[in-house]
């Protein structure tokens, strides 16, 4: 038994059928929007990255942008650039291409301006839009399945509520041979042996341990003596958590109990099954685009003080960790896990949840979806530098 | 002479009457672009707000405080989740300060995204409605901030036209007006600070602080000698502007100009963050040199492309307002960018303002948590 889904030709299966218009730097956003906008059936795939940062952050940048083209939840991608900027739509058109998917690349430049790049491409959409409307979904089997799992606005709750009925939920797809990204390295702060003790090899324990370590450091030399108060958010303290590490132990549960079969970077692709850790920030915007770039195609995401966060090519499940919150922001969340405070078990929960997400995997929206609530931030980790390049 | 503007209650001018709405934290986006869709109103949209190290959060607080008071704009909806560590009311608090009426929403707090677009639609056609009713007057030049987004050392092309761009703001410092150059490394850079006028020896040592932490950045992410190179060819943008005014003061990213005359911001020397910054310093209208065509305008303040290149010019008129590779003196061109930044200012449109063409981008120095 498995789900209904768009075969790709790489072997992968889309749970969306879109058609990404994909800026390959932020001048180009201009024209993404507006195709979007105009071609029903695309989804604009805007930001304000691609030039003006350091080599390794363009290159984290060229790979999220990769990734997020390559997810098989999108059919096709026409990808829009200026012509000088430093992550070239043409070079990103070519590792996009290697899914065997159609690509299409516009260039402003040559098109003589953003009205004629625009109509172009909007011609290009339209085409590749009904060409995408004639895949079909067809029967496939749960290891077609990459879940990510997230938090945002996390509360006293969510370890013990929504976050293991997610766990319920990864350990359920891990055992249907599926993969799950488990990311937000800043909220498993202390918890590396845990995690270190569930990894399959000592080289994966030690990657654990060294991007957490990382992360650590990285946290300290910011933010020095406030880095165990200033990783979480004001909202975290007001929902009842006290520490970082407080936060972590009920962040982590929400991967599962499985072995960690491996660790990738920020973006990178997740090809095997089973459960992986994404390096990456805890802050939930730029962490779901780097958890889509990693080929998953349905993100759980639990919140305790409430986010409408959805993310254009991949639907974002929420679940609620107290019913206050669920009945307050009804409009956003999909489902409540508050209940299990009030005596539902976890187990009970995880079983709604499986259902859920085998349903908005055979394509029914999620609240996310049905409003386009579609948040989409390119992370950058250095600072903004000298243009290599002009504009 | 001067110009047709709407006047602010804190006596700034503005040369567009918009109504903004400002995300607090990029959670709050969805909020933003469903009024944008909805109404037309200006976005002012970002990836910023939470997690990052507090001189991040400092800065960001002053951009979206400095977008808010631009005099461009008439009043401003904050719009912010709750949970964030930028709050709405406190951006809309510091936009307040230059008394138009500021406005914020809370989507926690308001029942959800949905509810708080029905609460949002309601503010802002009253917002809309109310600025309708304030009508342009005539004004001085000295209420005029023109920013100047220039690569003008970072190409032959770009320091061609730099000299026209030179006498352009000079014509206008000499009316009164107030200009603003950022990346202020490409404008002093490897020419040093002692290489053009200065209005008091605190510029001169803030400028020396400012390139020194630029240059302890560019070193840690590029290596020294890769960092010298990209300095040596940035710099003396100031020196290849050929302006005659004197450097008053220096800024910070996105801060506003407390004198009047020309400024140095500081600001990566990276066009999208450099032109948020300027608009969020108080800027009612934007000069960008292009050596290839970037088509990006920005939500609340006109940006007035110059190619470096007239075939530049010839392939991307859609896109680009004047072509500052046409032959004649520095003088001339600088006196055509002048008197178009007048026609402009009296409610002409730009090329970027036809094509609904905004890019807003906030700098960020450090990483996200």
């Amino acid at each position: 038994m498995g789900f209904r889904a768009y075969p790709r030709p790489d072997g992968t299966a889309g749970v969306r059928n879109h058609v990404a218009i994909l800026a390959s730097v932020s001048y180009a956003s201009g024209v993404v929007t507006k195709v979007a906008r105009d071609v029903p059936g695309t989804k604009g795939l805007a930001h304000t990255e691609g030039c003006g940062r350091a080599p390794e952050d363009l290159e984290l940048i060229a790979r999220t942008l990769a990734g997020l083209g390559s997810n098989p939840n999108v059919a096709a991608v026409v990808v829009v650039g200026l012509g000088s900027e430093a992550v070239g739509a043409r070079e990103l058109a070519r590792r996009i291409a290697a899914t065997g998917k159609p690509v299409e690349v516009v260039v402003i430049q040559e098109e003589g301006g953003s009205r004629k790049a625009t109509e172009k491409a909007t011609a290009l959409a339209r085409r590749l839009v009904e060409q995408a409307a004639r895949i079909e979904r067809v029967e496939v089997g749960w290891d077609k399945l990459t879940l990510g799992v997230e938090c945002g606005g996390s509360d006293a709750l969510s370890g013990i509520t929504a976050n293991p009925a997610i766990g319920e939920c990864a350990d359920w797809l891990v055992g249907q041979g599926g993969a799950v990204v488990l990311t937000e390295i800043t909220e498993m702060i202390g918890t590396e042996t845990i995690l270190g003790r569930r990894a399959a090899t000592p080289e994966v324990a030690r990657k654990i341990d060294e991007v957490i370590g990382a992360q650590m450091r990285l946290a300290s030399s910011v933010l020095g003596a406030m880095a165990s108060g200033a990783t979480i958010s004001p909202g975290n303290v007001k929902g009842g958590i006290t520490s970082i590490q407080e936060k972590s132990l009920g962040c982590i549960i929400k991967g599962g109990t499985t072995t960690i079969r491996d660790v990738v970077q920020f973006a990178g692709a997740v090809r095997r099954p089973g459960l992986h850790i994404m390096d990456g920030p805890g802050s939930d915007v730029f962490s779901i685009t780097g958890v889509a770039a990693t080929g998953a195609q349905v993100i759980i995401f639990s919140t305790g003080r409430g986010s409408p966060a959805g993310f254009p090519i991949v639907p974002v499940v929420k679940v609620s960790t107290n019913t206050g919150i669920w009945e307050r922001l009804n409009d956003d969340i999909d489902l409540d896990a508050g209940r299990i405070v009030e005596g539902t078990s976890v187990e009970a929960v995880g079983r709604e949840l499986v259902d859920l997400v085998s349903r908005v995997a055979e394509g029914e929206e999620t609240k996310a979806e049905a409003h386009a609530y579609d948040l989409l931030s390119v992370y950058a980790r250095g600072p903004a530098v000298s243009r290599t390049t002009g504009t | 002479m001067g110009f047709l503007g709407y006047p602010r209650p804190d006596g700034g001018v503005g040369i567009r009457n918009h109504v903004a709405v400002a995300a607090s934290v990029s959670c709050a986006n969805g909020v933003v672009e469903a009024l944008y869709r909805e109404l037309g109103i200006r976005k002012l949209t970002h990836t910023e707000g939470c997690g990052r190290g507090p001189q991040d959060l400092v800065n960001t607080t002053r951009t979206l405080m400095g977008l808010g008071r631009n005099p461009n704009v008439a009043a401003v909806l904050v719009v912010g989740l709750g949970c964030e560590f930028l709050k709405a009311p406190m951006i809309a608090g510091g936009i307040r300060d230059s008394k138009k009426p500021v406005e914020t929403l809370v989507i926690q707090d308001s029942g959800g995204s949905q509810r708080t677009i029905e609460a949002a639609l309601a503010i802002c056609r009253r917002l809309l409605d109310e600025a309708g009713s304030i009508e342009r007057r005539e004004h001085d030049w000295d209420r005029l901030t023109v920013g100047f987004e220039c690569g003008a050392a970072s190409s032959a092309a770009s320091r061609a036209v730099a000299p026209a761009l030179g006498a352009c703001a000079d014509w206008l410092i000499a009316r009164g007006a107030t200009v603003i150059f950022p990346e202020l490394g490409a404008m002093v850079g490897a020419a040093g600070d002692g290489s053009f006028p200065v209005a008091s020896p605190g510029v001169t040592d803030r400028i020396a602080e400012v390139l020194a932490a630029r240059r302890r950045t560019a070193q840690k992410v590029f290596g020294d000698r890769e960092a010298a190179r990209v300095e040596g060819a940035l710099g003396a943008g100031l020196l290849a502007l050929g302006a005659r005014s004197r450097v008053d003061d220096v800024l910070d990213y996105g801060a506003a100009p407390s004198k009047k005359g020309l400024h140095l911001m500081d600001t990566p020397e990276s066009d999208v963050f450099a032109v948020t910054g300027l608009a969020a310093g108080g800027a009612q209208v934007i000069v960008q040199t292009t050596d290839h065509g970037n088509p990006a305008g920005f939500p609340i303040v006109p940006v007035v492309k110059v190619s470096t290149r007239s075939e530049l010019f010839a392939l991307m008129e859609d896109d680009i307002d004047l072509d500052g590779g046409r032959p004649g003196t520095a003088e001339e061109v600088g006196r055509e960018i002048a008197d178009y930044l007048a026609r402009i200012a009296g409610g002409e449109r730009s090329k970027a303002e036809i094509n609904e063409y905004e890019v807003m981008a906030i700098q960020t120095l450090g990483p996200a948590f």
